[in-house]
C-alpha cells in the first residue's frame, strides 16, 4: 500500500518534472530536427526529383512532385546500352574483389610492421605512409603504361590485382595501429604453445581485431563503389562499365541531360553502400574508436 | 599432439587464401590476351586485337572510336558503328564513350599512355594542342573525301596547312527568345536583321515594367559572344598567328553593356545570374525571361523542350554592317598518329561524315552536317526545333562572315579566366576597363605557351 503509493509519488514527480522541462525539450528537439532535415535536404530533393518528369525538375523546385513519374525507373534501367543490373554486377565484381583483397594484403602487411623486425622497416614504414600522399593524378599514367603493357586495359585486372598486393596504405596503417595495441603476451604464449608466424597471424591477431577489419571492409567498400576516376580510365568497354560510369552517361554539360532518370538510378545506387554502412555500422565506430586512442 | 597434425593443413589453407589468390590471379592473366573476364561474349572474331599487321585488307582488324555525350548520343552512335560494320566487313568498331567533364580526363591518360583511340572527337579549344604535339593525323593524306565540306567549317580544323580535324557539323552562338513572353508583355518582336544593343536595353526595360518576366538573361562569360562582338569592330578573339587580335576598350564595352543591363533592373540580381548553369536551368527554359543574350543553336531542342513552349532563335545584335555571326564546328572527327590501322580509321571518318546512313541516324546531333549534300538530304527527316534550326541556318547563310581561324594552345583556359574576370565585373570588383586589361594580360600569358 505505502509502496505503491510511493512508486505513484515517484510517478508524478517526473511527470512534472517532465512537463517543466517539456518547453526546452520541445525546443531542443524542433532544432534538432529542422537541423537534421536541412541536412537531408539534399537527399531528399534527389528522391523528389527522381519521381518528377525531366522537364520539372529545375522547372518546380519544391520537394513534393506535381506530376508522377515512376517510369524514370524504368527508363533509367533500360536507357543505356546495357540494362542497370550488368553496372551493378560490374561494379559488385569489383567492389567484393577489392574488399577481399585488401583485407587479407593489408592486414599481412600489417602484421609484418607490427610484430616482426627486419632490416629496414622503418624506413619501409615510411616510405609506405609516404604513399598515402601521392595523388592520383601523380601515378595514373605510369599505371596507364603498366597495365596497357601487360595488356590489361578492358579488364578488371588493373582495379583488383593491385589491391591483394596490399597497396592501400592506410588500411595497412589503421591495422598496424591496432594490432599494436593488443597484448604481446597473447603472441608469446601461442608461440609457447608451438605456433609459427603465420598461425598466430590466423588464430590470434586475426580474430582479434574485427574491428579493424570491418573498418577495412566498410571504407572499401564505399570507396571502390563510389570510385569514378580509376574505373573511367581503366574500362572504355561499355561491356564493363561500373555504376558511377553508367550515371555519367546520363549527363551531358552542353545539352539535354536525363535528369529524371539520372536520380532514379543514383537513388538504386546509393541503396547498397547505404545497406552496407548501416550493416557495419557498429564495428566502424567502434574500429574508429579503439584505433584512434592509441 | 592434436593442435600440431591441425597445423599443417590449416596453415596451407591460409596460404591459399592469403597469398596464392594473386599469385593466381597474375598467372591467370598473364597467358591470356585480351579477353576480359565479365565480357557479354558477343563479338566473337576480333583475334588478332592488338596484333594488328598493318594493312586492313582482308582479315579483320579493330579500331576505336571515342566520343562523349549523354545517353541518346551513345545510343546513336552504337547504332552508326553497327551500321559502318555491316558496310565494311572486317573492320571492328569499338566504342569508347563517357560525358564531356570527363572526356578529357581519359583521353589524356590514354594518349599519353600510347593507347589513344584510333579514332577520336575533338574539340576546337583542345585541338591545336593535340595536333601540336603530333597526335593529330593529317587527313589530307588519307583517304577521306572532304570535298562536300562546307568550306566554311573545313578551315577550323586546319593547322599550316595541314588538315587534322574536319568538323562533324556547325553550330551559331545566338540569342533565343520566348515569343509567348513577349505576347504576355504586350511589346512586339525585334527586327533581328537591324537591331542594336540599345534596342535590347529598351526591349529589356520594356518587358521586364509591363509583365513579370525578366528582360534577358545576360552571360558575360561566353567568349563565343565576345567574339561576335569584337568581329563587329573587325576584331577577332584570337589572330591567325594565335595572338589575342582585340583591345582592353573593345572587351570593356561589351561587358559594359552586359553591365548595363543588370544594372537597369530587367534581369535577375547579379547573383542569381551566375547561379544558372546549362541549358535545364536557363531562365527562357523556365519561363522567366523574355530573351537569353546567346546559346549554341544545337541546344534549341534542350531548352524549348524544357520550357514547354516554342522559342525563336534570332541574330546577334550589333552596330556596324557585319553581324560577325560566324559557324562554329560543333566537334572535330580526328585520327590518332598512333594508330596501327590508318586505312580502317580513315575508312570510318569518311562513313560518319558522307555516308547518307549514318547521317540519317545522327541527324542534327553533331551539329548541322558540315557536308553539304548529307545537310540537304536529312533536311525533311528533322524534329520540328532542328527544322527551325536548320532554316535560321539557312536564312543567316548569306551574312555569315569567314570562320575565325582556330584557337592558339591554351584556349581551354580562356574560359575560366573569362568567367572569372566576368564575376568580378557584374559584382562591380573591377571596372570593365581594369578587368579587360588584366584579361588581356592572362590570356596572352595562357596561349603563349
Amino acid at each position: 500500500m505505502a509502496t505503491t503509493e510511493l512508486v505513484q509519488e515517484i510517478a508524478v514527480r517526473r511527470k512534472q518534472a517532465a512537463r517543466r522541462n517539456r518547453p526546452k525539450r520541445l525546443l531542443l528537439h524542433a532544432g534538432l530536427i529542422l537541423f537534421g532535415f536541412s541536412m537531408l535536404y539534399p537527399l531528399l530533393w534527389m528522391l523528389a526529383s527522381s519521381f518528377k518528369p525531366t522537364e520539372l525538375v529545375f522547372r518546380e523546385p519544391g520537394l513534393w512532385p506535381s506530376e508522377f513519374a515512376p517510369e524514370n525507373y524504368i527508363e533509367g534501367w533500360t536507357a543505356l546500352t546495357h540494362p542497370f543490373h550488368v553496372y551493378i554486377i560490374n561494379s559488385t565484381i569489383i567492389v567484393a574483389g577489392a574488399v577481399v583483397g585488401n583485407l587479407l594484403a593489408c592486414s599481412l602487411a600489417a602484421y609484418a610492421f607490427a610484430r616482426l623486425t627486419f632490416i629496414g622497416k622503418r624506413t619501409f614504414f615510411a616510405i609506405m605512409l609516404g604513399t598515402i600522399m601521392l595523388p592520383i593524378h601523380v601515378v595514373i599514367v605510369p599505371q596507364y603504361i603498366l597495365f596497357s603493357n601487360l595488356d590489361w586495359i578492358n579488364t578488371f585486372y588493373p582495379l583488383l590485382v593491385p589491391k591483394f598486393l596490399a597497396v592501400d596504405a592506410f588500411f595497412i596503417f589503421l591495422m598496424v595501429q591496432f594490432i599494436r595495441g593488443l597484448p604481446r603476451e597473447l603472441d608469446d604464449s601461442a608461440r609457447i604453445d608451438g605456433c609459427g608466424h603465420f598461425r598466430i597471424y590466423w588464430r590470434i591477431i586475426m580474430p582479434l581485431s574485427l574491428p579493424a577489419l570491418a573498418t577495412t571492409a566498410i571504407f572499401t567498400f564505399i570507396w571502390t563503389w563510389n570510385d569514378f576516376f580509376s574505373q573511367l580510365v581503366f574500362l572504355t568497354d561499355p561491356d564493363l562499365a561500373t555504376v558511377p560510369l553508367a550515371l555519367r552517361q546520363f549527363v551531358d554539360s552542353q545539352g539535354e541531360t536525363s535528369w529524371g532518370p539520372l536520380f532514379a538510378m543514383s537513388v538504386i545506387a546509393l541503396g547498397p553502400v547505404f545497406g552496407f554502412f548501416l550493416a557495419g555500422q557498429r564495428y566502424l565506430v567502434r574500429g574508429i574508436a579503439t584505433t584512434g586512442i592509441k | 599432439m592434436s593442435a600440431r597434425t591441425r597445423a599443417r593443413p590449416l596453415r596451407w589453407k591460409a596460404l591459399t587464401a592469403g597469398l596464392s589468390a594473386s599469385v593466381l590471379l597474375l598467372a591467370a592473366c598473364g597467358g591470356d590476351d585480351e579477353d576480359p573476364p565479365a565480357d557479354a561474349g558477343d563479338d566473337p572474331a576480333d583475334e588478332d586485337a592488338d596484333e594488328g599487321d598493318g594493312d586492313s585488307g582482308d582479315d579483320g582488324v579493330t579500331i576505336r572510336f571515342s566520343w562523349w555525350g549523354s545517353d541518346s548520343r551513345h545510343e546513336q552512335t552504337q547504332e552508326i558503328i553497327a551500321a559502318f560494320e555491316e558496310a565494311n566487313p572486317g573492320i571492328t568498331v569499338e566504342p569508347d564513350f563517357t560525358d564531356w567533364g570527363s572526356y578529357w580526363d581519359r583521353l589524356a591518360t590514354a594518349t599519353a599512355g600510347s593507347d589513344a583511340p584510333d579514332v577520336m572527337t575533338q574539340e576546337e579549344r583542345y585541338m591545336t594542342d593535340y595536333a601540336l604535339r603530333g597526335q593529330l593525323l593529317d587527313l589530307n593524306e588519307l583517304d577521306v573525301d572532304l570535298s562536300n565540306i562546307d568550306p566554311l567549317a573545313l578551315g577550323g580544323g586546319q593547322i599550316d596547312g595541314a588538315q587534322y580535324a574536319v568538323a562533324t557539323g556547325v553550330n551559331a552562338f545566338t540569342p533565343v527568345v520566348d515569343p509567348q513572353a513577349f505576347e504576355d508583355a504586350g511589346v512586339d518582336m525585334p527586327d533581328d536583321t537591324a537591331w542594336t544593343w540599345d534596342d535590347v536595353i529598351a526591349l529589356c526595360d520594356e518587358i521586364a515594367s509591363n509583365s513579370d518576366y525578366n528582360g534577358i538573361q545576360v552571360d558575360g562569360s561566353n567568349e563565343a559572344g565576345f567574339k561576335i562582338f569584337a568581329r563587329q569592330r573587325g576584331q577577332e578573339l584570337y589572330n591567325p598567328d594565335g595572338s589575342l587580335g582585340f583591345d582592353a576598350q573593345t572587351l570593356a564595352d561589351f561587358w559594359q553593356i552586359q553591365l548595363d543591363l543588370v544594372n537597369a533592373d530587367c534581369t535577375p540580381a547579379a547573383s542569381e545570374l551566375q547561379e544558372i548553369e546549362g541549358p535545364d536551368t536557363s531562365l527562357v527554359a523556365t519561363n522567366q525571361a523574355a530573351m537569353t543574350t546567346a546559346y549554341w543553336t544545337n541546344q534549341l531542342g534542350a531548352l524549348s523542350g524544357t520550357a514547354g513552349r516554342t522559342l525563336e532563335l534570332l541574330r546577334y545584335p550589333g552596330e556596324g554592317e557585319q553581324t560577325g555571326m560566324y559557324l562554329k564546328p560543333a566537334m572535330f572527327y580526328s585520327i590518332s598518329s598512333q594508330t596501327e590501322h590508318p586505312e580502317a580509321a580513315a575508312a570510318f571518318v569518311d562513313f560518319l561524315l558522307n555516308d547518307p546512313a549514318a547521317a540519317e541516324i545522327m541527324l542534327t546531333d553533331r551539329g548541322l552536317p558540315a557536308n553539304l549534300e548529307i545537310r540537304e538530304h536529312i533536311l525533311p527527316m528533322l524534329p520540328e526545333d532542328q527544322t527551325q534550326v536548320a532554316d535560321f541556318m539557312a536564312e543567316i547563310g548569306p551574312d555569315l562572315a569567314d570562320p575565325p581561324p582556330p584557337p592558339p594552345n591554351g584556349a581551354g583556359e580562356i574560359p575560366d579566366i573569362m568567367t572569372r574576370l566576368w564575376e568580378e565585373v557584374i559584382f562591380e570588383q573591377m571596372t570593365p576597363i581594369e578587368a579587360a586589361e588584366q584579361f588581356i594580360t592572362e590570356a596572352e600569358a595562357a596561349t603563349s605557351g
